[in-house]
């Protein structure tokens, strides 16, 4: 049997080395700058700025704005992209956020990809990093629009939610099992203030932390933010009847949020202050999207 | 067919596979063009090259293990290899360490698990040869101690890192640089030329410590140095590769049963077929979806009802009656 | 000058706590066939390892042809002794012809491959063994005799100039059994191999051994010509049990009868006995006895001794005293009803001090109404009265017609049996 095996495995090898991978086998494209991106938030913006047509890969996970992102290469999932694949796009740069393996930046050096780091973990590295996506891909003038005009809103937000007295305080969820928070770390907590509550992980010096039913009794929140499993209706339900939590103010009283458009609080891009809006809502009592409350 | 015969399709094959692997890639099916997509090529072979290294170290470690410790579950993570290496590469994570260099975040792996097998021997060790069941014993607790600490760092530590640790503990090829690989297949070609050398020693040891003494081993310095190389290259690989699993266990009882249980053949014999076996399943975790699947979760979907049919097919001459 | 093939010297060997080996001599030419014998726990197997090398003994020297054997290099060790055990687990399934050639493992080198020689070797031993046909088959799958076969091959294989057979045959039927020692045998006349063995079939061992050697609690008990080693007298004082041995006239074998009798289950029935312990002396008495169908009564004895357990544990009737307290009024008054009641009366080996030196009240009294009295020997070394009354108090009894006993197989012998007349 051996003899045809050997003669198969051999032909299959000169078969398959007669094909081509696909991809394009031009020199590297000239002219506007080739990005790729490895977020969301990052798609959004380089979208935003109005160089859509300059991105040629992203990942899995971005979805916004979808009539654009329909049309351009997936690279990879979120935090674990395909190398190979970013090489066969031919990229000027690869934008990322986070990764989820510290030696993706390295991997990505040693495949001579040049690289930039684009960090937005709190509110206020937003515009400076809108402004640095402009610089790359050469849309400086919209940036710079888009990165005051979104300063001047978080100001404006800012003071508004300084006029307010009493600040109600706030529980953000945001993955149930385990019981997961936003802490001081994040810019959850940021939204939550520019939106006029203050958010009671604050305590804790982390960006997510779990948390015991025994801390929530303690920390006595007003009202309970779930971002997690959007579209699912049983959320809000869950929370109202986790035993234990009968005497929680936010759950006595109802305060009880789901339904949010997570890629909105969650992911530090240009439509943030939507985010701070919906959040905004909540804290009057309407239900996120307006309206009055459920 | 015979185990010689058996040995030697092992050696040939084994090669054909590999050159078959750098035809895949997530970018499509077929050999990158030499001009146009050097890159590509340069990635393929290295990350092949990787597979190569990583499973040949893991198989071979498991081989040596299995005769040693006379376990048909041993594998090269059975003395606690893998958490004393998990506890390193936290560290240097969590430190910092492991961004400062390439090297940092492997070494930090490499001399924890070295440090853990001597805190199992030595815990094992009570007077003169330790015995089998009291280095698998300590193995397993030390692992545990090793595997509670790596939560406890993860559940104190920044969310940032952790991530960082979860991915590496689940293992991948792609490498992060040349030097590190180079560096790693010198140790893991040493470590197999050493345990190759040992095969009389192995061959006499799974027969039993008193047997292999009668046989005139020496049977502690044999034991020792086994124990020692196995380490070592599990270390070495594991810090390049992080943790997969699988390839360890399976590979040496199918090729034991393929090319018969004498180490002088079985041992080169798993380092090329462990090396092809991981390459393949590695260069299908990164073909047939859009999206890398973990290498581990391939190696034990391929390989896992692979084992069960050989074990099966040939269970008289596997590792039980 | 020549060495002998094993000279031991003041040898004491075991493990952690326990010495197995005490201060054992033995000295063995080469050429000889020797059986080593005892029950178990009397240090046979221990006496192999430390012949192999494997345990070091704590004192005294082990030499194998005038060499330390611990300071032999292993390559030469494997070449003067091999080791044959009772059985061999075998995970992996090698083939027979791989396994004999591990034999030769230290004489292949590390790199080369066998050589002629090495082969022609493992050749003589497979067809030797009568496993040449089988030789590509893996061991984990042949029978008990053809692997044992296998591995005697191995032994050879080595070429040693010693063979250790640790009970080697003692899973075969009789049938292998016999064909290995008879290839055994041929390859001392022959070759000239010097052979020890260990086995618990005393008749194979007369059988097949020109010298036995009798092994218990760890010393030397006999040795010498079977006929002189397996005496009746003498297996009964290490194996602690009745054998018949009988030396053909003619031919001068000796054929060795299982005991025509542990008396019968039903020996004692309908007898009752009681047993005078303490401190763990009577346990054997007691279980022997039971196991014989005699009904027993034991006292005075404390509680929480030993033989309190053991005789509760065998139904038998007592008379108990608080613990470490001398013998009370009462108690000594209801052992005296149980012994009274009982148709003989036995004394363990049982030490004497003041607190229990009034138990052999009830031998007296017993001895009295003439039932019968077994008492055990060597109460000079049990007596810690200060006035040696024990011993002068026995000695009296036994002048009044108390028989004296020195282990368990002779007491049986003496004991009454059969269901008593009414």
């Amino acid at each position: 049997m051996n003899v045809r095996i050997w003669t198969g495995c051999l032909f299959a090898a000169v078969l398959a080395a007669g094909c081509k991978p696909a991809g394009p086998t031009a020199p590297l494209p000239t002219g506007p700058m080739r990005v790729v991106s490895l977020a969301p938030s990052i798609t959004e913006i380089v979208c935003a700025v109005g160089a859509a047509d300059q991105l040629v890969g992203r990942t899995t996970a971005c979805d916004v704005p979808a009539d654009v992102v329909a049309g351009i290469p997936v690279i990879g999932a979120f935090g674990v992209p395909s190398i190979e694949k970013i090489l066969t796009v031919k990229p000027g740069m690869v934008l990322y956020a986070d990764m989820a393996d510290d030696s993706m930046a390295r991997k990505l050096e040693r495949a001579g990809l040049p690289q930039t780091r684009i960090k937005c973990t709190r509110l206020e590295d937003i515009p400076p990093a809108i402004r640095t996506v402009g610089r790359l891909v050469q849309h400086g003038k919209q940036a710079e629009e888009l990165a005051t005009e979104l300063s001047r809103q978080i100001q404006a937000a800012r003071a508004q939610a300084a006029a307010i007295e009493h600040r109600p305080g706030v529980l953000v969820l945001i993955w149930n099992d385990p019981l997961t928070a936003a802490g001081r770390n994040g810019f959850l907590s940021d939204l939550v203030e520019l939106a006029g509550g203050y958010n009671i992980g604050d305590t804790v010096n982390r960006d997510y932390f779990q948390v015991s039913g025994e801390w929530v009794l303690a920390q006595n929140p007003d009202v309970i933010l779930c971002f997690f499993m959007a579209g699912n209706k049983a959320v809000r339900q869950t929370i109202l009847n986790q035993s234990g939590w009968g005497r929680v103010k936010a759950v006595q009283t109802g305060r009880v949020y789901d339904g949010f458009d997570n890629n909105l609080v969650l992911r530090p891009g240009p439509r943030v202050m939507e985010g701070v809006a919906a959040i905004r809502r909540c804290l009057a009592g309407e239900s996120p999207e307006g309206g009055s409350s459920p | 067919m015979t185990h010689r015969r058996a040995f030697w399709l092992v050696m040939i094959l084994a090669p054909v596979l590999l050159a078959l692997c750098v035809l895949m890639g997530p970018s499509g099916i077929g050999f990158p063009d030499w001009t146009t997509q050097r890159e590509i090529l340069i990635l393929r072979i290295t990350r092949v090259l990787a597979g190569l290294i990583i499973g040949a170290a893991l198989s071979c470690s498991g081989v040596v293990l299995q005769a040693i410790l006379r376990n048909p579950l041993a594998e090269p993570y059975v003395l606690g290899v893998s958490s004393g290496a998990g506890l390193g590469a936290t560290l240097a994570i969590l430190t910092g360490l492991g961004a400062a260099s390439a090297f940092a975040l492997p070494l930090c792996a490499f001399v924890m698990a070295v440090l853990t097998l001597f805190l199992v021997y030595a815990l094992a060790n009570q007077g003169s040869t330790p015995s089998l069941y009291s280095l698998i014993l300590s193995g397993v607790i030390v692992s545990s101690v090793c595997s509670s600490l790596i939560m406890f760092m993860v559940s104190v530590a920044p969310v940032e890192g952790m991530h960082s640790i979860l991915w590496w503990m689940l293992g991948n090829l792609e490498v992060t640089s040349d030097a590190l690989l180079a560096t790693t297949g010198v140790l893991a070609l040493l470590g197999i030329l050493g345990m190759w050398l040992l095969a009389p020693e192995l061959n006499a040891l799974t027969l039993g410590q008193d047997m292999a003494h009668h046989l005139g081993i020496r049977v502690k310095a044999a034991m020792g140095s086994g124990l020692l190389l196995a380490t070592l290259v599990t270390a070495a690989s594991v810090g390049v590769g992080g943790l997969i699993g699988f390839v360890g266990l399976i590979v040496p009882h199918s090729l034991r049963s393929l090319v018969g249980p004498d180490h002088r053949r079985l041992i080169p014999a798993a380092a090329l077929g462990g090396g092809a076996f991981l390459a393949v399943c590695d260069a299908i975790a990164r073909t047939v979806l859009s999206v890398e699947i973990p290498v581990g979760v391939v190696t034990a979907l391929i390989g896992g009802p692979f084992f069960l049919v050989l074990l099966r097919r040939r269970r008289r001459h596997g590792w039980t009656e | 000058m020549t060495a002998p093939a094993i000279q031991i010297e003041k040898v004491s060997a075991g493990y952690r706590e326990t010495r197995v080996l005490k201060d054992l001599s033995l000295t063995v030419a080469e050429g000889e066939m020797v059986g080593i014998l005892g029950p178990n726990g009397a240090g046979k197997s221990t006496l192999f390892k430390v012949l192999s090398g494997l345990l070091p003994p704590r004192s005294g020297t082990v030499r194998l042809f005038g060499q330390d054997v611990r300071r032999l290099p292993p390559a030469e060790r494997a070449r003067t002794v091999a080791v044959v055990p009772q059985d061999l687990d075998i995970p992996v399934p090698y083939t027979v012809e791989e396994v004999v050639m591990m034999g030769r493992t230290v004489s292949i080198g590390r790199l080369s491959r066998p050589t002629a020689h090495d082969h022609q070797v493992v050749e003589r031993a497979l067809v030797y063994t009568d496993v040449a046909d089988i030789r590509h088959r893996p061991l984990n799958e042949l029978s008990g005799g053809e692997r044992q076969r296998a591995i005697v091959a191995m032994a050879l294989a080595q070429e040693p100039r010693i063979v250790l057979m640790d009970e080697a045959t003692s899973h075969l039927d009789i049938n292998h059994r016999l064909e290995i020692m008879q290839l055994v045998e041929r390859l001392n006349a022959e070759g000239g191999m010097t052979v020890l063995m260990i086995s618990h079939d005393l008749q194979l061992a007369a059988e097949f051994s020109r010298r036995l050697i009798l092994l218990d609690h760890g010393s030397l008990v006999a040795d010498g010509k079977p006929a002189e080693v397996l005496t009746e007298e003498g297996v009964r004082r290490v194996y602690h049990c009745d054998v018949r041995v009988h030396q053909d006239s003619e031919t001068g074998g000796l054929s060795i009868l299982a005991p025509p009798r542990l008396p019968a289950v039903c020996a004692g029935k309908g007898i009752r006995i009681h047993v005078v312990a303490g401190g763990g002396c009577g346990e054997e008495v007691m279980r022997r006895l039971a196991l014989c169908g005699y009904s027993l009564s034991s006292g005075v004895l404390n509680r929480g001794d030993l033989d309190t357990t053991v005789a509760e544990a065998l139904g038998a009737d007592t008379s108990l005293e608080q613990p470490f307290s001398p013998v009370s009024r009462e108690a000594l008054g209801s052992a005296r009803e149980l012994a009274l009641k009982a148709d003989a009366v036995v004394l363990a080996p049982v030490p004497f001090g003041t607190g229990n030196l009034v138990n052999l009240d009830l031998l007296e009294a017993a001895r009295a109404t003439g039932r019968p009295v077994f008492i055990a020997g060597g109460i000079e070394d049990r007596d810690f009265t200060p006035a040696r009354d024990a011993v002068r108090r026995v000695r009296a009894l036994i002048a009044g017609g108390a028989t004296p006993w020195n282990d368990v197989a002779e007491l049986l012998t003496l004991l009454p049996k059969g269901v008593k007349s009414a």
